[in-house]
């Protein structure tokens, strides 16, 4: 299996903006460093927690955002040095989803103009063959063609969440970067839309790089996982390995921080609880960006930055003390 | 730094009470709707449970479900107009909350029962300190002065985990993390030591290891001070490592309460059922999952007969979509029993 998009040493800084400008600025460092692959027709999971990073990596990649530095080839193209134009035409082929299914959709454009602007925009098309396209586009997402013609507000949440997979589905691309696509959802509403991107996925053999918070979500959808934490990767491996053999003591926290819908389960559970908050990105730890709220930190820990290496546990880990979980926790 | 949820083990000989007949809190019949240009919403209808001292119940469903409203209205946080608590009684300690005038319900909120909020940010004033304004509480219903109000909003904020108190209480709310902003938020609802504390979806916002905090937090509080409370959410986890008791609302309506490990053993209605089918789990692979079809049903013109049945896998052509199911008396295991409101139960 080849890989479709192979990232490697993706960094980006932000200037820090505040109110209030007194003193001097600080740089935001929020995504510093990460190597990721996405294998042709798999999905690649990336969690972390608010502020880690994770949209960060998805806006540079499709560059709505300029890279700090790295590099990020999809089929062998370097989407951060290449052109304009160049840019352009791949962008036929990397779609996104975002989040909010409310502020990613035009109010004033018919759902029909959202779905076939792509087409528009990208190839030339009579308008008998546009609204044929557009309503077996619809029709594919589970929306009533007849509706081609409403607005974005005529439509609930999960419905305009199908409306935005239609519209990254237009110009059947390779690789679509999901980022949170479903954690604005119902839960009865959700599992429609992740049914919805498996299907499409097993039908035309396209590629996710899908960003969420929500572990359960991840693990059912991802082929392979990696967990990002304050800008960087601290483990990484096939669905198995992360959730079944985690090393790195954050994924671990993570897994265990998570109730699991069981009221049996979770009474038998111990639980890691993290103390303390995230550091700001803006002063990042020195060594290993976890030490912090890390319960097997030493010495090395604030020296020393953990590299991102199998050392023989089956998968990467970026930690001086990896170790199995504590059976309790792993229950 | 880690801790383990054992509720019973531990119960030592001064634990063991008997429980007084009457609940702490008792609703009956609540009715809310809004009015609206496009007629009356009908948020609440005819929710009615009980409460005892410790208890958590946890009222789980989708927005739009009336969960939130239901304890707004008890709270008597409803603007009014358009909302109009149509029916029903609120009963906290024998004195009906809904009847009483403005100022009495003043006194009882904060003192008797007290409320945390989803959003932090939105319920801390921005333009007065974190401390000053937990001890506006203090001076407000204990009329204590200026000093002493600060001096408990510092052992307050310590009380609830908040590092270097003293430090904290001179901050603003945006200077506090998401986490920190909802245990001031606990902090503040603790401040009068409330019977009864609602908390509305406490964790949504934040991310998974301060949710993990929080309601470690909150289960600390609880066993201290055998507070019930009544916890707001969507999340089936978070509900099954808390809640002793779960009602499930869809369309402004209970359509099942039971005792959790009963609830998550064994779901009563199609609703809950779905519900559990279409969560991915975290500790298994679950090969696919089975979604609920369909959008739930508009407040303003709900479906007739079950509002549930246009979704429903297991709807009939007759009572499901003629006759709305009563929320019956089912089985009864914990000497409470479990309601479920659906004309095919039992049959299916």
């Amino acid at each position: 299996m080849a890989p479709i998009l192979e990232v490697e040493g993706l960094v980006k800084n932000y200037k820090e903006q505040r109110a209030f400008k007194r003193g001097r600025l600080g740089t935001v460092q929020a995504v510093s460093g990460i190597d990721l692959t996405v294998e042709a027709g798999q999905t690649h999971g990336l969690v972390g927690e608010s502020g880690c990073g994770k949209s960060t990596v998805a806006r540079t990649l499709l560059r709505l955002q300029e890279p700090t530095a790295g590099a990020a080839r999809f089929e062998g193209r370097d989407l951060f040095t290449m052109s304009k134009s160049e840019l352009r035409d791949v962008r036929r082929e990397i779609q996104i989803i975002f989040q909010d299914p409310f502020a990613s959709l035009n109010p004033r454009m018919t759902v029909q103009t959202i779905v076939s602007e792509p087409w528009i925009i990208h190839e030339q098309l009579s308008k008998s063959e546009l609204d044929g396209r557009v309503a077996d586009l619809l029709g594919r997402v589970g929306l009533n063609p007849e509706h081609a013609n409403r607005y974005p507000h005529q439509f609930s949440g999960g419905q305009r969440q199908r409306i935005g997979i239609a519209r990254a589905l237009a110009l059947e691309p390779k690789l679509i970067v999901c980022d949170e696509p479903v954690s604005a959802l119902d839960v009865s509403i959700q599992a429609q839309v992740v049914n919805l991107l498996r299907d499409i996925q097993a039908e035309r053999g396209l590629s996710y790089l899908f960003i969420a918070h929500d572990l359960a979500v991840v693990r059912h959808i991802s082929d392979v996982v990696s967990v990002m934490y304050l800008g960087k990767i601290v483990e990484t491996g096939s669905r198995q390995e992360i959730f079944e053999n985690a090393h790195h003591p954050y994924t671990q926290a993570l897994l265990s921080a998570i109730p699991e819908p069981d009221p049996v389960t979770e009474r038998s559970r111990q639980r890691r609880v993290l103390e303390g908050d995230v550091p700001s990105p803006v002063d990042p730890p020195s060594g290993c960006r976890f030490r912090t709220r890390c319960w097997k930190a030493t010495e090395i820990c604030a020296a020393e930055e953990p590299l991102l290496k199998d050392d023989g546990i089956g998968h990467p880990v970026a930690c001086h003390h990896p170790e199995p979980a504590e059976v309790a926790l792993a229950l | 730094m880690s801790a383990t949820r054992d509720d019973e083990v531990d119960a030592g000989p001064e634990m063991v009470r008997p429980r007084a007949t009457e609940p702490l809190l008792s609703v009956r019949n609540l009715t809310v709707e809004f009015d609206t240009e496009d007629g009356a919403v009908k948020a609440v209808t005819d929710l009615s449970y009980d409460l005892n001292a410790g208890e958590t119940l946890a009222i789980m469903g989708e927005s739009g479900s009336g969960k939130s409203v239901s304890v707004q209205a008890l709270m008597g946080l409803l603007p009014t107009p358009p909302a109009r608590v149509v029916a029903g009684q609120v009963h906290l300690d024998g004195q009906d909350l809904l009847k009483m005038p403005e100022r009495r319900k003043r006194e009882v909120r904060g003192a008797e029962i007290a409320m945390i909020f989803q959003d932090p940010l939105t319920s801390l004033n921005p333009v007065f300190k974190v401390g000053w304004q937990l001890g506006e509480m203090v001076r407000l219903h204990e009329g204590v002065s200026r000093r002493a109000a600060r001096d408990r909003a510092v052992q307050l904020m310590e009380q609830v985990g908040i590092p270097n108190p003293k430090q904290r209480a001179n901050q603003f709310p945006h200077q506090f993390s998401g986490g920190m902003r909802q245990r001031a938020m606990i902090a503040m609802a603790l401040a009068l030591s409330p019977k009864v504390l609602v908390a509305d979806e406490p964790t949504t916002a934040l991310d998974v290891t301060v949710q993990a905090q929080i309601m470690e937090l909150l289960g600390q509080i609880q066993e201290a001070t055998d507070m019930a409370m009544i916890l707001i959410t969507h999340d089936l986890g978070v509900v099954a490592s808390v809640a002793d008791r779960v009602l499930v609302m869809y369309g402004g309506r209970c359509v099942e309460t039971a005792a959790a490990e009963e609830f998550y053993a064994n779901p009563g209605h199609p609703y809950s059922q779905g519900l559990m089918a279409s969560v991915p789990r975290l500790l298994s692979d679950i090969d696919r999952l089975i979604p609920i079809d369909g959008q739930p049903p508009s407040l303003i013109n709900l479906p007739a007969g079950c509002a549930f049945h246009p979704r429903c896998i297991h709807a009939n052509d007759n009572s499901c979509v003629s006759e709305r199911p009563e929320l019956i008396e089912r089985f009864a295991s914990d000497g409470r029993g479990r309601q479920v409101a659906c004309h095919r139960f039992g049959e299916l």
